[in-house]
């Protein structure tokens, strides 16, 4: 009986550990599935020159952090920009209208259409009551997030619209688990972060996923038709392509002091380096220098 | 040991599989347009198991494992699919609700309903209606909003109260106001009580003035009997349901905003009369030249004094307004400030308003909840004394000069306003003593100036409520206060026209009315499978007790102070003082049953007990049915491509009508003075069987919704017959009393209502959208008992007949001139007298050779044949467009002041029309030779002129800046024209005089606003 009283303390107190997660000393830092893989390389990169600093990973919803990835701008919030990120509209390959899919060079009003409900009342007429339907649009299901760190809403905002105009359904949880909904739900379509669509130690497209064709020029749609990961990168770095959402990525942060501030200097000087690695974007050289200088100003 | 370890590894085995069988999921569900809330919205999984949303959205199922698909729905709104893939955070479903008219939910008495499940006919007027409107008061904006609403303004006096008619008016004697409700909570609009027995002050100040538009989320019109009986006794003339801005549950935030709009004003018509020149040559050409003019004299007289415009002035309006709403968790709020300052077109008129409202509800514990809803604020008019009490010196002419503003109109345009000096002018000597004593004639402008007619009001509307909910039950318990204190004053100076006889006469006077209000209700709110059933049931008292005071003194010494020292006149006039007290009880139910989400009936019952009838008729019964269809559910239209929803309604019942005076059953006695002794004289006879004036009120109507919400209908075709009408029946001599009131007669209404409006664009950044209605009404007097022909009015101007309607016109019929040569001896005679030329011609209705009242006949009446309105509003971007029209066809007005001004003497000012009156010379059909002969004692067709009119009520344009997004505030501005044109062959001021007679009405204005919102 002893035991298992201990066995329920034992747990509560690593549950409890795990939730605060914050210690003298140590910078927490919490971060989404997708932005992972990159924090963890900043973290390595910036304690192979700095030993001494202790920098954990925290999640979960109740985790409280020095220094939280968040995926857009946030009212009211000072944010530090280390990043950017691309989103791409995606179905899997086992859809069983792929083909008509990628017959299709997708414009922006194609996109719209597809993803978004009717933006004006000729519109949803046109669609409901004279039934001038979008064929392939009625057999595929738009799959977009709900959750707070959902990109959802920068996608939805790219194109003049709001996360509550996408069509189809939502899923709860990270916008990694959209790429799960649409291989289980085949004849569906979403989008995502280059991080997750591509496989990050093969610099491949994920074999299970095909790009929706893009109306952009010939030699920008071989870049993206390549299924090269850096191709892509490089392509959305140094062209301003339309349909491509971009944003930044950046820290809010519940505390500054000196070591997050050397964190984030060293992730904004020199950890842009392993953007790429993690399916991120460099930041601009202009945004670095605006970047280094509000940091300066916080001190 | 052993034991213990199997103990525990039992133990975790069971907790582990509760932990794959007892996952949560949970989340809230909200309207993704308002943020709120979504109660009872089904979380479905897998096999169909499933929970609804509690009070504040929540939900929270327990699931096998992840991932697990949701599907979440709530009538009204789309569904959605949500997969869980994880827990890591509450999921937040937004639901978009379906464009369809018929998911808007409508208030209704006691309650709301689903447009869907409505049986009656109700018609809502959403906020935007008052936000583009500048009127100061509802009734302003809600002209030409409704089918078969029609608003009559009493005159362009501001703060003025106007004349609302739902479907006609049913009586005589009793109101045909329709009854208010202001957040649940009865409100009169009883403009009778406004008085405080003082008189002299020409205009009321309008009921409505305690409602600032801008806090009106919606307005809710119940027209038929379905909707209406639950308000029994007082639901005969329509009611109007008015909802408050509150803040939005579980939006957590506070929205303020601040808005500021000034506005200048000028009357939107001047009267065409005669200048100095043409005044004095008409004097020398008909009259005796009083003022012993040559011709060279006239032409250097010119335009002269402009009486009209000296009175009248471009007048400035401004208006402040401050509102805070917002909510937590678990309670919301609106508090709103504002100020209005009016100034009139006339001469020291205005209106002034102050105002608080708040409206705030908590949620206590769970299921208990608890709201105040308050409204404080004061409302001071400044009008025009009125001359029709001058029975010191009445003359045929003084009924026909209703104040100063109709007196300048008379002033001779040779007369000026002031003196060399700069003083006021105050000789006229062709004034006939009826406005002068001795050298002194009363001076239009001064009288306007120096003059007090105030009505100031005090008022708060109040009321407290709790609600539980207990199951499928809710209990409900209101009380509530409208306490108003009315204080009138009245001053007119020993050199005004009013005071010129009595060297100045002043009075104040005091109303308090409180009305104590209680409701008690349980609903019942179940669906069961394809029923669904919502019931009610209630007790409501409310009692009433209104007291008044005036005192008017004359013959004052000292005028600094006016009505605040009326101690300094002489003579004191008998005070008057009163008291009246009333008690309604009413029992009410009613029953909402819908099957398979098609076929809806509701069953309303009240029972009120009035203590404004005698003994043995106090108990009223109001039952109604209604039914409605949702044949668009059906399948043989359920694949009707164009069709969104298609409903069918029809109603039947019985409501009543209990608004006249209290005590109107008994014998009642108005006491005086006589020879110095206290006097008393009979002001009522007792009629023991004064009972309810009941209307039975039938309504058929559809409701059509075609291509996508493109294009909405709604018809209606209704009949309603009032019985038992309340009318003043005159009385012999010996009674004591000139009349009783008693239940005679019936009237009807019958008419038919169309209403249509759609989206014509709706795109991003560009939207349009456009709607109008069109009413016919025909009213008919179908009994009056034993009394038929009473006549009406202080020209004897209107009649109530059987086979007529209410507000019939009743006069001789003009036929023209007669002309030189015309064989006057085929003419019916007058007075004896055969006509000469240049006499006006009657029809000779009976054929009995002479011309008398007899010949009177029928022309017309106030009711018009067809009202309608038009309102469109275009969105552009950062700009937006609203233009709204009203307007009516058919109805009369007489024209009074016309009449007088057309009225040729030697002593005052006339329209330029007599000009073109009869001469041998030049002939003419319309006006009689110039003469000093009084007109005839009863009226012609000539002055009972058509009322039609178009108006453009309101034409606004805003812009909407985009402001940097770090800016913490959103910016309108506005610029509005109300009363910008007005079509109608109408020959006075304005055709929108309610009760038909236009004696010199205050003018109409034309109003240009500007104005800025700014929003947190």
């Amino acid at each position: 009986m002893k035991a298992f009283f201990t066995a329920i303390a034992v747990a509560v107190t690593l549950t409890a550990n795990a939730a605060t997660a914050q210690n003298d000393g140590v910078i927490t830092v919490k971060v989404n599935k997708a932005s992972k893989a990159l924090v963890e390389k900043w973290i390595e990169g910036y304690k192979a020159v700095n030993p001494d600093v202790q920098i954990a990973l925290v999640s979960g919803k109740n985790a409280d952090a020095d220094l939280t990835l968040v995926s857009s701008h946030q009212e009211g919030v000072n944010v530090t920009y280390v990043g950017r990120y691309a989103l791409l509209p995606v179905t899997s390959t086992d859809n069983p209208l792929l083909g008509d899919i990628q017959k299709k060079v997708w414009k922006s009003k194609d996109i719209k259409s597809l993803f978004f409900t009717a933006e004006d009342l000729d519109e949803e007429y046109e669609e409901e009551v004279e039934g001038k339907h979008n064929k392939l649009k009625d057999k595929l299901t738009v799959y977009s997030g709900s959750s707070k760190t959902s990109l959802s809403g920068i996608f939805a905002s790219h194109f003049g619209r709001t996360i509550d105009d996408l069509r189809g359904n939502r899923i709860a949880g990270d916008d990694l688990y959209l790429l799960s909904a649409i291989s289980e739900d085949k004849a569906s379509v979403t989008f995502n972060a280059l991080s997750n669509l591509y496989d990050l130690s093969s610099r491949t497209l994920r074999s299970d996923l095909a790009l929706l064709p893009l109306d952009v020029k010939a030699s920008q749609r071989e870049a993206l038709r390549s299924g090269n990961l850096d191709e892509a990168l490089e392509l959305i770095e140094n062209e301003d392509i339309d349909l491509i959402p971009v944003e930044n990525i950046g820290f809010t942060y519940n505390s500054f002091d000196t070591d997050i501030d050397q964190f984030l200097q060293w992730i904004i000087r020199d950890g842009q380096q392993y953007n790429h690695a993690a399916g991120f974007l460099h930041l601009t050289n202009k945004e670095v220098e605006s970047q280094l200088r509000l940091l300066a100003q916080n001190n | 040991m052993i034991k213990e370890r199997l103990f525990l590894a039992a133990a975790l085995t069971v907790a582990s599989t509760f932990a794959t069988w007892a996952q949560t999921v949970q989340g809230t569900i909200t309207d993704a347009a308002t943020g709120e809330s979504i109660i009872g919205a089904t979380v479905k999984y897998g096999d169909g198991k499933g929970v609804t949303t509690d009070i504040d959205g929540h939900f929270a199922l327990d699931v096998k494992s992840l991932p697990v698909k949701l599907n979440i729905s709530f009538t009204g709104y789309r569904p959605q699919t949500v997969t869980v893939y994880d827990d890591e955070e509450d999921i937040n479903v937004k639901l978009a609700e379906k464009r369809s008219y018929l998911n808007d939910v409508v208030v209704v008495g006691y309650g709301t309903q689903s447009r869907t499940q409505l049986t009656g006919s109700v018609v809502t007027v959403k906020a935007d209606v008052f936000e583009n409107s500048t009127a100061s008061t509802l009734d302003g904006a809600l002209s030409g909003q409704v089918a078969g609403l029609n608003v009559t303004a009493a005159s362009g006096q501001p703060g003025a109260e106007s004349s609302i008619r739902i479907r006609g008016g049913n009586s005589v004697n009793a109101s045909n106001e329709p009854l208010y409700v202001v957040d649940g909570f009865i409100y009169y609009k009883d403009a009778s009580s406004n008085g405080t027995g003082l008189g002299a002050i020409e205009s009321s100040l309008n009921p409505l003035a305690t409602i600032n538009p801008n806090d009106i989320e919606s307005i809710e019109v119940l027209k038929d009997v379905s909707a209406t009986a639950i308000y029994g006794s007082r639901g005969a003339n329509g009611v109007i349901l008015i909802t408050t801005k509150k803040g939005k549950l579980g939006e957590k935030k506070a929205h303020i905003s601040y808005g500021y709009s000034l506005g200048l004003s000028s009357v939107s018509k001047h009267l065409d009369l005669l200048n100095a020149s043409e005044w004095a040559q008409f004097q020398k050409t008909y009259f005796s030249n009083k003022g012993g003019y040559t011709d060279e004299q006239i032409k250097a007289l010119g335009k002269g004094t402009d009486w009209q415009d000296a009175v009248l002035r471009t007048a400035v309006q401004q208006a402040h307004e401050l509102s805070i709403n917002g909510s937590t968790d678990k309670s919301r709020y609106a508090f709103s400030a504002n100020y209005t300052d009016q100034d009139g077109i006339v001469l020291n008129s205005g209106f002034q308003r102050y105002n608080f409202h708040t409206n705030a509800e908590w949620e206590l514990q769970k299921n208990l909840k608890f709201g105040i809803n308050a409204t404080y604020g004061r409302s001071k008019q400044q009008g025009l004394t009125t001359t029709e009490e001058k029975v010191f010196n009445s003359s045929p002419y003084s009924a026909g000069i209703t104040n100063s503003f109709v007196y300048a109109l008379l002033m001779p345009p040779v007369i000026s306003v002031h003196n060399a000096d700069g003083s006021y002018n105050f000789t006229n000597p062709y004034e006939y003593a009826y406005f002068a004593i001795g050298d002194h004639a009363a001076n239009p402008v001064y009288d306007l100036k120096e003059s007090v007619a105030e009505n100031v009001n005090n008022y708060l509307l109040s009321n407290v409520w709790a609600s539980y909910k207990l199951g499928d039950f809710t209990l409900k318990a209101t009380v509530g206060l409208s306490s108003e204190k009315l204080t009138q004053n009245y001053f007119s100076g020993a050199y005004t026209s009013l005071g010129l006889a009595t060297q100045g006469i002043g009075g104040t006077g005091n109303r308090q009315t409180d009305v104590w209000q209680q409701e008690y209700t349980a609903s019942y709110n179940k669906e069961l499978g394809i029923h669904q059933i919502d019931a009610l049931a209630g007790y409501t008292k409310q009692t009433s007790t209104s007291t008044h005071s005036a005192i008017r003194t004359n013959h004052f010494t000292n005028e600094t102070l006016k009505q605040y020292n009326l101690g300094d006149g002489a003579n004191i006039y008998t005070p008057q003082t009163g008291i009246s007290e009333s008690t309604l009880n009413s029992l009410i139910a009613r029953v909402n049953y819908t099957l398979l989400d098609r076929y809806n009936a509701t069953a309303t019952f009240r029972a009120d007990r009035s203590s404004r009838f005698s003994k043995n008729h106090r108990w009223g019964y109001f039952p109604s049915l209604g039914l409605s269809w949702n044949a668009d559910k059906e399948n043989f239209l359920a694949h009707a491509r164009h069709i969104d929803y298609l409903k069918l309604r029809l109603t039947g019942g019985l409501v009543g009508n209990q608004e006249i005076p209290d005590y109107a059953f008994s014998t009642s006695y108005n006491t005086g003075s006589y020879g110095g002794s206290s006097s008393y004289a009979k002001a009522n006879t007792a009629n023991d069987n004064l009972k309810w004036e009941t209307t039975a009120s039938y309504n058929l109507g559809a409701d059509l919704g075609l291509w996508g919400g493109r294009f909405n209908v709604v018809l209606d075709l209704y009949y309603k017959k009032t019985s038992d009408l309340l009318l003043d029946v005159p009385m012999g001599f010996a009674n004591g009393v000139t009349s009783q009131l008693q239940n005679v007669g019936n009237v009807e209404n019958k008419g038919i209502e169309l209403a249509v409006n759609g989206t014509l664009l709706k795109r991003r950044h560009l939207q349009w959208t456009a709607s109008a209605n069109l009413a016919h009404n025909k009213n008919e007097i179908t009994n009056m008992g034993k009394t038929n022909n009473v006549i009406q009015g202080a020209d004897n101007q209107q009649i109530l007949r059987k086979g007529e309607a209410l507000g019939s016109f009743y006069g001789l019929q003009f036929v023209g001139i007669v002309q030189n040569g015309e064989d006057v001896s085929q003419l019916p005679t007058v007075n004896g007298l055969t006509p000469k030329a240049g006499d006006a011609k009657f029809a000779d209705a009976n054929n009995d050779g002479k011309i008398d009242g007899n010949d009177r006949v029928i022309l017309g009446s106030i009711q018009p044949d067809l009202t309608y309105g038009f309102s469109s509003q275009l969105q552009v971007r950062e700009w937006d467009f609203s233009v709204t029209f009203a307007g009516s066809h058919g109805g009369k007005l007489y024209n009074a002041l016309g009449r007088r001004l057309e009225q040729t003497g030697d002593s005052y000012n006339v329209l330029s029309t007599v000009k073109d009156a009869w001469t041998a010379e030049r002939g003419g059909n319309t006006l009689p030779l110039a003469s000093t002969s009084r007109p005839f004692s009863y009226i012609d067709s000539r002055y009972v002129q058509s009322a039609s009119y178009l108006k453009l009520r309101n034409l606004t344009i805003g812009y909407r800046p985009r402001l940097p997004k770090s800016f913490p505030l959103s910016l309108r501005i506005y610029a509005t024209a109300t009363n910008l044109f007005t079509l109608t062959p109408y020959k006075g001021y304005d055709p929108e005089v309610s009760g038909g007679t236009d004696s010199g009405a205050y003018p109409s204005a034309r109003t240009f606003t500007f104005g800025v919102n700014i929003s947190l």
